[in-house]
C-alpha cells in the first residue's frame, strides 16, 4: 500500500515540518538576541574547551597586568630612589675633594663635615622610602623602615617577588644590603667615618676609595633596577598584545556570525511561510466538498 | 429460480451494501482517532448450488452477496518494528532530556561558572601576594574560596537531586509498566476469547497494538505475534506479557545501583531500552559518573591548595647543620587543634654522616612527649647539596599546628620552610571535606583571614612566597582547571552525541509512523469515493426489489379473479 496517503499522514507531515522550522527559527533567534553560538557544552565541545581555556587565560590576564603595574610602581620608585642616592653621593664626592684640599682650614672642615651629616641623614630617609607602606628595601619586614637611625639594616633578605607572566616570577625589591653595603660595612657607616675624619682632619684617601666603590654599587643596583623595569615593559606589552589575540580568539569561538544568522533567520522564516501555506493548502480540499 | 429467489438476492445486497456502509462511516468517525486502524468488507458472491438435487436444478447463476470478513489494515510485522524504534526512540529521549538538565547544572560559558570562579581563587591568590599585610585581599580570597566551594557544593547536590528525583520517577514509570502490561493481558485475553467465538476483534486488536507500542516503548520489550492474535513481550528474555500472562515488575534502588526486578521469584531484569532504560541508565552511570568527576574537581583543587599550604617542613642549610651552640631548639606544636604543646629539641652537631639519623631520632621523641606518641612522624633526609630535609607529618587522620615558641629560633631554623599565616602559625589546611558536597574552607581559616599562610616562616613577616606559587595554580596541567574543563568538555560531547542520534531516531521514527499511517489511517475522500459506491449498489438492488415487486403484481393481477 505504499503511496496511498491518509488523512494522518497528511497532517502530521505537515505538523513536522513546521515543527521543525520552529525548532531551526528558535534556534537562530536565539543566537540573533544572544549574540553567541556557544551558549551550552553541547553546542560544540570542541569549541567549549577552547573557550574555558581562554576565558581562564584572560582572567589571569587580568591579573597579571595588575601584578605588572604593581611591579612596575616598585621598581620604578626604586629606580628614582637609587637617583637620587647617587646625585647626593656624587655631592658627597666633591665635599670629601674639597675637604681633602689643603686649603680648607678647621672651620671650614667643620662645615663640610656637617653638610655630611646633613647627607647622611637625608641619605638615611631616602633608604627608608616606602612604597605602599613597605619601605622599598626593606625586604619583608613587617615594620616601617629599613634602616634604624643609627643606620642599621632592619629589613630581611628575603625577596619581594610578583608574578607578572605565568610562571614568570621578578624580584620587584632592591635588597638593601646590596645597595647600601652589607651590615658593619655600609654607606651610613662610611659617611660617618668620612664625617669624623674631615672633623679630625686624618687622611681621607682609604675612605674615598671606600665611598667611590659603594658608588659604584648603587649605580650597578640602579642599573639592574632599570634593566628589569625594562623588561616589566617588554612584558607589559607582551601581555596587552595577548589579551587582545585571546579576545579576539574568545569571540570567534563563542561569538555568532550576525551577518550570517540574520540572513538565515530571514530564509528561516521564509521557508516557515511557505511550510503554513503548503500545509493549509494539502489539508484543506475535501471530496465532501464537492460530492451532493 | 423463483421471483422469491431472486428477492433474496438482492436482499443479500441490500444488506451487505448498508453494512459496507456503516464500515465506512465508522471508519471516516475515528479519522482522527489515534491507534485506529482503517477496516474494509470483503464482499464475496454467495455461490449458486453446484451439486444438483433430484427434483430441482439450478442455473448456477449465483446467489447474492456476502460479507465475508472485515479486513483491518495493519501489518504485524511492521508494528513489532515500530515498537523496537519506539523503545530506542524513548530511552534517547530520556538521556537527551537528562543531559540537557546536567548542562543547566553547569551554565558554561560564563562569567559567574565555577571554571570563572576557580580562576578568580587563583586572582585572589596573587592580590595577597602583592599585598600580603592587608586583610582586605586576604579577606576577598576567604570570600572567593567560599563561593568556589559552595558553587561545588551546590552542583553536586543538584546532581544528587536529580538522581533522587528520577529514581522516584522510575518508580512511578514502573507501577505505569505494570498496569500497561496487565491491561495488554486482558486485551489478549479477550481477543483469544472473541475470535475463537469468530467475532470482530478489529477494535481489541488496535487496544492491542496500541498497549504493545507503550509497552516497548516504557521498557524497549520486543513485541512478537503468538498464537490466536496475541501478542507477547518480551525484555531480553524475560516474558513481560505472554498471552493472558503480565509479570509485575519492582523497582531496587536499595543497592548501588538501581535495578529491576520481577516480583515473582525476585530475579533482576535487565532493561536497557526503553524510557526505564533510560532512566537506569541515568541513575546507575551518567549521574554517578558525573558525580565522581565533580567530586575529582572538588578534592583536586583541595589537594592543589592544602598541599601547598599545609606542609610542616624545613631545610637546614650544610653550613646550618651544626648547631650545638644554638642551646635547645623550641617551637610550639599543637595537635588537633588543642593547646600548644613546647617541643624542644637539643642543638646538637647533625653535621656528620649519622646527622639525619640522629636529628630524626631526636625530632621524634621531642614529639612524642610534647603531643604523645603515634600522633605524628618526623622524617629527616640528606640532600644531594649536604642540606637536610626536615618534616613533620600528622599520622592518619590528626592535624597539627606549629608556631613559634617565644625568642627561641627553632622554629624557624628547624621547620623554616613552614608556610605560616600572619599569626604565625603553620601546618593549617586551607580546604577541608571529602568530595564535591563537603568542600569547605577549613574550619581553621573560616572566618580568619590573617590565618591563611601567605609565606614561609624563615623567610620574614611579609614574605608571599606561597601565595605567589598558588596564584600561579592556573598554569597547571593537573590542576582543578584542567579537571573542570575536562568535565564540561566531556559533557558536551556525551550531550552532543545523544542529540544526534535522538534526531536521526526521531527521523526514522516519523518516517515508520508515516509508514504505519500510510497504511492504517483512514482517507475520507476514499471513503466517500466507496460510500458512492456502495450507494449507488444499493439503489440498484432496491430498484430491482421494485421491478420483482412490478412482476409479481402483474402475474398476480393475470390469474386474478
Amino acid at each position: 500500500m505504499t503511496g496511498r496517503v491518509s488523512d494522518l499522514t497528511l497532517s502530521q507531515s505537515a505538523i513536522q515540518s513546521l515543527q521543525s522550522n520552529l525548532s531551526l527559527i528558535a534556534d537562530l533567534q536565539n543566537q540573533a538576541s544572544s549574540g553567541k553560538k556557544l551558549t551550552k557544552p553541547s553546542d560544540s565541545p570542541v569549541d567549549m574547551g577552547e573557550s574555558l581555556q581562554l576565558r581562564g587565560s584572560l582572567n589571569r590576564n587580568t591579573q597579571l597586568s595588575t601584578n605588572i603595574s604593581d611591579a612596575e610602581g616598585w621598581l620604578g620608585t626604586a629606580g628614582a630612589t637609587l637617583g637620587s642616592v647617587v646625585t647626593q653621593l656624587q655631592q658627597v664626592k666633591g665635599l670629601v675633594l674639597q675637604a681633602a684640599n689643603a686649603a680648607t682650614d678647621q672651620n671650614g672642615r667643620d662645615a663640610i663635615a656637617n653638610q655630611l651629616d646633613q647627607i647622611r641623614q637625608s641619605l638615611l630617609n631616602v633608604a627608608n622610602t616606602q612604597y605602599g607602606n613597605r619601605p622599598l628595601f626593606g625586604g619583608t619586614v613587617a615594620g616601617a623602615v629599613a634602616y634604624d637611625a643609627s643606620g642599621n639594616y632592619v629589613g630581611t633578605s628575603a625577596p619581594v617577588e610578583r608574578t607578572v607572566a605565568p610562571g614568570v616570577q621578578v624580584q620587584v625589591n632592591v635588597d638593601g644590603d646590596a645597595v647600601f653595603g652589607p651590615a658593619g660595612n655600609n654607606l651610613f657607616g662610611t659617611l660617618s667615618q668620612i664625617s669624623d675624619a674631615i672633623r679630625g682632619n686624618t687622611s681621607l684617601t682609604a675612605l674615598s676609595a671606600q665611598l667611590d666603590s659603594q658608588t659604584q654599587t648603587v649605580q650597578t643596583q640602579q642599573a639592574l633596577t632599570g634593566a628589569t623595569y625594562a623588561r616589566i615593559e617588554t612584558i607589559k606589552s607582551q601581555n596587552a598584545t595577548n589579551a587582545s589575540t585571546m579576545t579576539q580568539n574568545l569571540s570567534n569561538v563563542e561569538d555568532a556570525d550576525m551577518a550570517q544568522v540574520l540572513m538565515n533567520l530571514q530564509a528561516q522564516e521564509t521557508t516557515y511561510q511557505a511550510a503554513l501555506a503548503a500545509a493549509a493548502k494539502a489539508i484543506q480540499p475535501s471530496l465532501a466538498a464537492f460530492l451532493q | 429460480m423463483s421471483e422469491f429467489g431472486a428477492l433474496s438476492i438482492a436482499l443479500s445486497s441490500l444488506q451487505t451494501q448498508q453494512r459496507a456502509l456503516e464500515i465506512a462511516a465508522n471508519n471516516v468517525a475515528n479519522a482522527n482517532t489515534p491507534g485506529y486502524t482503517r477496516q474494509s468488507a470483503d464482499m464475496t458472491t454467495l455461490g449458486a448450488q453446484v451439486t444438483p438435487a433430484i427434483w430441482s436444478t439450478t442455473t448456477g447463476d449465483g446467489n447474492g452477496v456476502q460479507i465475508s470478513a472485515v479486513t483491518r489494515f495493519r501489518d504485524a510485522f511492521m508494528e513489532i518494528q515500530a515498537g523496537f524504534q519506539h523503545g530506542s526512540l524513548a530511552n534517547l529521549d530520556q538521556a537527551n532530556a537528562t543531559l540537557q538538565q546536567v548542562q543547566n547544572v553547569f551554565p558554561e560559558p560564563s562569567d559567574s561558572g565555577i571554571a570563572a570562579q576557580i580562576s578568580s581563587l587563583w586572582s585572589a591568590w596573587d592580590s595577597v601576594a602583592n599585598n600580603p599585610g592587608d586583610n582586605g585581599a586576604r579577606s576577598v580570597l576567604l570570600q572567593q574560596a567560599n563561593t568556589v566551594a559552595s558553587s561545588i557544593n551546590s552542583a553536586a547536590s543538584s546532581l544528587q537531586q536529580m538522581k533522587t528525583n528520577e529514581t522516584s520517577q522510575l518508580g512511578i514509570l514502573v507501577t505505569q509498566i505494570n498496569t500497561t502490561a496487565a491491561s495488554l493481558a486482558q486485551v489478549n485475553q479477550s481477543i483469544k476469547s472473541g475470535s475463537l467465538a469468530g467475532l470482530n476483534v478489529n477494535t481489541l486488536e488496535d487496544q492491542r497494538d496500541q498497549l504493545a507500542n507503550q509497552l516497548a516503548q516504557l521498557t524497549g520489550g520486543t513485541i512478537q505475534s503468538g498464537a490466536n492474535n496475541q501478542v507477547t513481550v518480551a525484555l531480553n528474555g524475560t516474558n513481560l506479557v505472554f498471552e493472558n500472562h503480565a509479570q509485575a515488575l519492582t523497582l531496587d534502588a536499595g543497592g548501588p545501583n538501581a535495578v529491576l526486578r520481577v516480583v515473582q521469584g525476585g530475579f533482576a531484569v535487565s532493561v536497557t531500552s526503553g524510557q526505564a532504560g533510560g532512566m537506569l541508565n541515568d541513575v546507575n552511570t551518567v549521574l554517578p559518573g558525573f558525580l565522581t568527576q565533580l567530586d575529582n574537581v572538588a578534592t583536586t583543587l583541595r589537594d592543589q591548595v592544602n598541599n601547598v599550604v599545609s606542609p610542616i617542613a624545613g631545610n637546614l642549610a650544610p653550613a646550618a647543620r651544626d648547631q650545638t651552640a644554638a642551646g635547645a631548639l623550641q617551637f610550639g606544636i599543637a595537635l588537633d587543634g588543642g593547646a600548644v604543646a613546647n617541643l624542644s629539641v637539643a642543638g646538637a652537631d647533625w653535621s656528620g654522616a649519622g646527622g639525619a639519623a640522629a636529628l630524626q631520632t631526636a625530632l621524634q621523641t621531642a614529639l612524642n612527649t610534647a603531643i604523645g606518641a603515634g600522633n605524628a612522624t618526623a622524617t629527616v633526609t640528606t640532600n644531594g647539596d649536604g642540606s637536610l630535609s626536615v618534616g613533620i607529618a600528622p599520622t592518619a587522620t590528626h592535624a597539627l599546628q606549629v608556631q613559634a615558641s617565644g625568642a627561641n629560633p627553632g622554629f624557624s631554623t628547624l621547620l623554616g620552610g613552614t608556610p605560616v599565616g600572619a599569626d604565625g602559625i603553620g601546618g593549617r589546611a586551607f580546604f577541608s571535606g571529602t568530595n564535591a558536597l563537603t568542600l569547605a574552607v577549613s574550619a581553621g581559616i573560616a572566618g580568619n583571614p590573617a590565618a591563611i599562610a601567605a609565606g614561609v616562616v624563615g623567610n620574614g613577616p611579609l614574605d608571599s612566597s606561597i601565595a605567589l606559587q598558588l596564584g600561579d595554580m592556573s598554569r597547571s596541567s593537573t590542576g582543578a582547571d584542567t579537571a573542570y574543563n575536562t568535565m564540561i568538555v566531556q559533557l558536551g560531547v556525551a550531550a552532543k552525541d545523544v542529540q544526534t542520534r535522538d534526531n536521526v531516531q526521531q527521523q526514522s521514527v516519523q518516517s515508520l509512523d508515516a509508514a504505519r499511517n500510510s497504511q492504517a489511517g483512514v482517507n475520507t475522500d476514499e471513503e466517500m469515493t466507496n460510500m458512492v459506491e456502495y450507494q449507488k449498489a444499493y439503489e440498484a438492488s432496491a430498484k430491482f426489489v421494485s421491478a420483482i415487486d412490478q412482476m409479481l403484481t402483474t402475474l398476480i393481477a393475470m390469474v386474478g379473479p
